[in-house]
């Protein structure tokens, strides 16, 4: 036994040392898993039978493709939209203009702020007699009638790249921080023009950066469940209708619920993956 | 050639125009929906399309007030928040290290393990999760919900502790024992000083997480612990939108410490949680 | 740079310690605004007399309210709970939940060991605790000799709430009641019907206000019930539910789910009243039917226009979301005598009084004769607004709106 101890004291004590994180995996998250996947196979109310109708069920629905299609579209139409705009803020932010410091700061505003508080925000500022109509009705007289934003898939759009673009932003900003500018000095030595420059050196420099952003931003647009339980009116993408059979059925449809997270889960590990290979392979070469 | 140079100069002040223009567009776009939060809580009588409220008021705070409670609410969201950071801390200080210094096979395979939470949307388990903190009577505990935010926060935490254990200078580590302190001694009293920089991150990420979280918190609080997301969910819900602004600004101020905190001690990439093992 | 490090960490650090330890206590500074209300009616309170002091009873209570919009929430803050702990010495602590979340906690309660003492609901919620078999006290009329007053609200309340047998079990504090709101600065001549409602939809296209069918609001509905129920009777004469798949049959009810649709294509819907209430307030929901206690509450204070004007439709006003107090089964037997004390307190005169006189909101007992008439100047009379009530007492229909409203209901 002491042998043992001593000739493995290394092994062990790494292995003592990850015991905490290991537990909490599996006791917060596995655990947790394990009972949505065994409930999704119950018969509603049951705890002993197995049945597969929640699931034909739930994909048999004429509805359920629409939800997945709206769940996808949000999140890749988010991630997107977010990578469009981060990449010109950062490659400002990198001049270091006056006043950087608050635009730095304005990036992480979304993501420390309560997203439920900001979600009222763009309610009364996108509604039809918040600011922005205000403008263009009034300011600049482009329209007569206030525009639909809150509620529409446009604006559930807009407040999903509010509220997740900082993930993209923030990641691509230090990659870019880090990129050493000799690169870019080469180039414009060579004679290349600032725009030559900044398509052939710097975009294709920190796409991984960019990258590994997007699916943080994809991550979590895809997860999203607050923004759209307020904002989304009727569009609601799947986490909102999980949360749906709990709270609108009673009683509440658990096994219903589980067996629409399970697939929820499959498809964003699925999408996930398939991410990462793209991601991987330009880093490769 | 003067009027080419003049020319030059414009067009080169042109383009710090466009610059700021732009920057100044993003700016106002984050934050004018604070803005309008502001103007809500302070407003009577603003009805129809006018720019600004026509009173001013403090009835919106003194009922927000009144109605929900606020110092519980803010003690439930801070309780929760300490113990889930504290829990979280706990648990990622030895798995961080033991993943950041020591020779394990099998490394990435675990790390993307524990990562894996971060990938699986948080509705997916806090499914069970409730259900089993129903059984074991967790709901609306301070500790329950608490355990709840330590699934999403612990992660995290261990994500930041393993880098920064990882980038740890070799040559002082080596040194201390040259001086001839002893592992635990090198430990306490050089390895964790080193990584102090690293644990404030991680904790000041996880306590934001815990703060904002939503999701599992709604699955798992009850009248005891109902945390400030959740009582601004119900408000934006049910109540009027001029108290619920009110309540909103209130809420508000942790959350900017919180940002303010964020600038000055680190770097921000670190709270999206870099990349590395996913 | 690394000192202000350290500083900051054992800060955070120390909180981190200190709060989890001051987590639980059970003495939450609550903050109660005590103000001097002018109100005419003196404060008497009708304790029943026990024989024998039992042991000293409980002095605090939970209440869970899943019923009360903001107004009413302000309400018990302000007005309920002071005058509680005032005249029977025992203090509320008042929580606002939500139904499904109150059940789904009952039903993991152990016999006596539930901690909410007091529930104040919805109809809906009521009926479906009873569909789930979560057992509540019955009160009516089994403890009429704790809670006399219970014997001044009408019977038939107490024995149904949206047709489902309640047994007893709820006491009823208030009888909410919705009515026809408009902006008089664009509706000029109000619809007096359903059916004249339907017919001129088109001269308030967009501008009509309408809720989500599963919204969490009761409305979401009651407006859908009261306009079916204009055109095909959703409930026979003696008030019982006609069943859903009978209706379903005929043509009548074909149609008017048909013209429901129809008529929600014309609507503005709202997610939940308070959306439906900032488009009022922007101008762009002219007209709508909602609960007439919050409706002239708002105006009052400043959060509706005060060009909102109410109006009656003769073939159907909904009734709003009647408050119903219950006990649990599940907790402490002193807990329940304590309970019954504040139920019957709450269903004092004085107390109901206030209800109406303050809030405009009708009275859970029948006590009309002793409301001042001033308050008859503001709102109709009961006896007025009755024969146009529309209490919803077909729960599978109800049931059907809510659960397949949004897919079958909604405009595309």
């Amino acid at each position: 036994m002491a042998s043992f101890l001593k000739k493995h004291r290394y092994a062990l004590i790494s292995f003592v040392m990850l015991l905490p994180g290991l537990a909490s995996f599996f006791g917060l998250f596995f655990y947790p898993m394990l009972v949505t996947v065994v409930r999704s196979f119950r018969p509603e109310g049951v705890t002993t039978a197995w049945t597969l109708r929640n699931y034909t069920d739930f994909l048999g629905q004429a509805s359920t493709r629409q939800v997945i299609l709206l769940t996808f579209f949000l999140a890749i139409a988010c991630t997107l939209l977010s990578i469009l705009l981060s990449v010109p803020l950062t490659l400002l932010l990198r001049q270091k203009l006056v006043g950087h410091r608050l635009f730095r700061l304005t990036i992480l505003v979304p993501i420390t702020v309560p997203g439920l508080v900001g979600a009222l925000g763009l309610l009364l500022f996108y509604g039809s007699r918040g600011w922005l109509n205000l403008l263009l009705m009034q300011g600049l007289h482009v329209v007569e009638q206030p525009v639909k934003i809150n509620y529409t898939l446009t604006g559930l759009v807009i407040f999903y790249v509010w509220h997740y673009f900082s993930y993209t932003a923030v990641t691509t900003l230090s990659t870019l921080e880090g990129l050493d500018p000799a690169f870019e000095e080469a180039a414009r030595v060579a004679g290349a023009s600032p725009w030559q420059v900044l398509r052939h050196v710097v975009i294709p420099l920190i796409m991984p950066g960019i990258l590994a952003g997007s699916v943080l931003t994809f991550m979590a647009a895809f997860g999203a469940f607050s923004i759209p339980l307020i904002t989304g009116g009727s569009y609601r993408p799947l986490a909102v209708q999980i949360y749906k059979q709990i709270e609108v059925f009673t009683p509440a449809r658990w096994e219903a619920a589980s067996a629409m997270a399970v697939v929820m889960a499959l498809l964003q590990l699925v999408f996930l993956t398939f991410y990462m290979r793209v991601l991987r392979r330009p880093t490769a070469s | 050639m003067r009027t080419l140079r003049q020319y030059l100069r414009a067009l080169l002040n042109a383009k710090k125009l466009l610059a700021y223009t732009f920057l100044l567009c993003f700016f106002l776009w984050v934050t004018t929906p604070f803005l309008m939060i502001l103007l809500k809580s302070f407003g009577r009588n603003w009805f129809g399309k006018l720019w600004l409220p026509p009173e001013f008021t403090l009835d919106w705070y003194k009922w927000a007030i009144t109605v929900t409670n606020i110092p519980e609410v803010l003690r439930n969201t801070l309780v929760i928040a300490g113990i889930a950071v504290t829990i979280s801390t706990l648990i990622a200080i030895p798995t961080g290290w033991a993943l950041g210094r020591r020779q394990i096979p099998g490394k990435e395979v675990i790390m993307s393990t524990i990562l894996l939470p971060r990938m699986i949307p948080p509705i997916a388990y806090a499914l069970g999760v409730a259900q089993i903190f129903y059984r074991l009577h967790l709901i609306d505990t301070h500790l329950g919900v608490a355990i709840a935010h330590v699934a999403i926060c612990a992660p995290y935490a261990i994500l930041v502790l393993s880098s920064t254990f990882e980038g740890l200078d070799e040559r002082v580590l080596e040194a201390a024992s040259v001086c001839g302190a002893n592992n635990l001694r090198t430990f306490f009293h050089i390895t964790l000083p080193l990584v102090m920089p690293g644990i404030l991150s991680s904790i000041i990420f996880t306590f934001t997480t815990s703060y904002n979280e939503f999701t599992l918190t709604l699955m798992t609080y009850g009248p005891k612990t109902i945390t400030l997301p959740v009582r601004t969910y119900l408000a934006v819900g049910e109540g009027y939108w001029e108290v619920t602004s009110a309540l909103s600004m209130i809420l508000i101020i942790p959350s900017l410490f919180v940002l303010f905190m964020i600038q000055r001690q680190v770097q921000p990439e670190k709270l999206v949680g870099g990349f590395k093992g996913v | 740079m690394r000192k202000s490090l350290f500083l900051v960490v054992s800060l955070l650090l120390v909180a981190a310690a200190v709060l989890p330890a001051c987590g639980p206590t059970p003495t939450p500074e609550k903050i109660i605004v005590r103000e001097t209300v002018p109100v005419t009616v003196k404060e008497t309170v009708v304790v029943p007399v026990t024989a024998t002091p039992p042991p000293p009873l409980p002095t605090e209570i939970t209440v869970v309210d899943t019923n009360s919009g903001a107004n009413f929430q302000l309400f018990w803050q302000t007005r309920i709970i002071p005058s509680v702990q005032e005249q029977l010495g025992i203090k509320i602590n008042y929580v606002v939940s939500k139904g499904t979340e109150v059940a789904e906690r009952m039903k993991a309660w152990e016999p006596g060991k539930g901690d909410i003492h007091l529930l104040f609901m919805k109809p809906d919620d009521l009926a479906n605790l009873i569909k789930s078999n979560i057992p509540l006290v019955k009160l009516h009329p089994d403890r009429l000799d704790m809670i006399p007053n219970l014997a001044k609200c009408p019977e038939e309340y107490l024995k149904t709430a949206q047709g489902v047998d309640i047994q007893g079990t709820g006491a009823l504090y208030w009888r909410s009641q919705y009515t026809l709101i408009y902006n008089t600065e664009y509706v000029k001549n109000p619809p007096k019907s359903w059916k004249e409602f339907y017919e001129r939809r088109a001269e308030w296209k967009g501008h009509i206000g309408w809720m989500r069918p599963d919204s969490k609001s009761g409305s979401g509905r009651s407006l859908p019930y009261a306009f079916v129920n204009a055109f095909v009777p959703l409930t026979n004469p003696d008030g019982s539910p006609i069943p859903l798949a009978e209706l379903e049959k005929k043509p009548e009810y074909q149609d008017a789910i048909a013209k429901l649709k129809d008529f929600m294509t014309y609507c503005k819907i709202a997610n939940e009243p308070t959306n439906m209430f900032e488009d009022f307030n922007a101008g762009d929901t002219w007209i709508a039917c909602y609960a007439m206690d919050y409706s002239l509450w708002s105006i009052s204070q400043g959060t509706m226009p005060p060009t909102i004007a109410a109006g009656s439709l003769s073939d159907g006003m909904p009734a709003g979301s009647d408050g119903y107090l219950s006990i649990p089964a599940n907790i402490p037997d002193e807990y329940k005598q304590v309970a019954m004390k504040v139920i019957n307190y709450l269903l004092s005169d004085d107390q109901q009084i206030r209800l109406i006189t303050e809030m405009w909101q009708y009275t859970g007992t029948n006590i009309e004769d002793k409301v001042p008439d001033v308050v008859w100047r503001k709102i109709p009379k009961w006896k007025e607004i009755e024969p146009v009530r529309v209490r919803l007492n077909n729960k599978e229909f109800t049931d059907w709106v809510k659960e397949k409203g949004a897919e079958v209901l909604l405009p595309k």
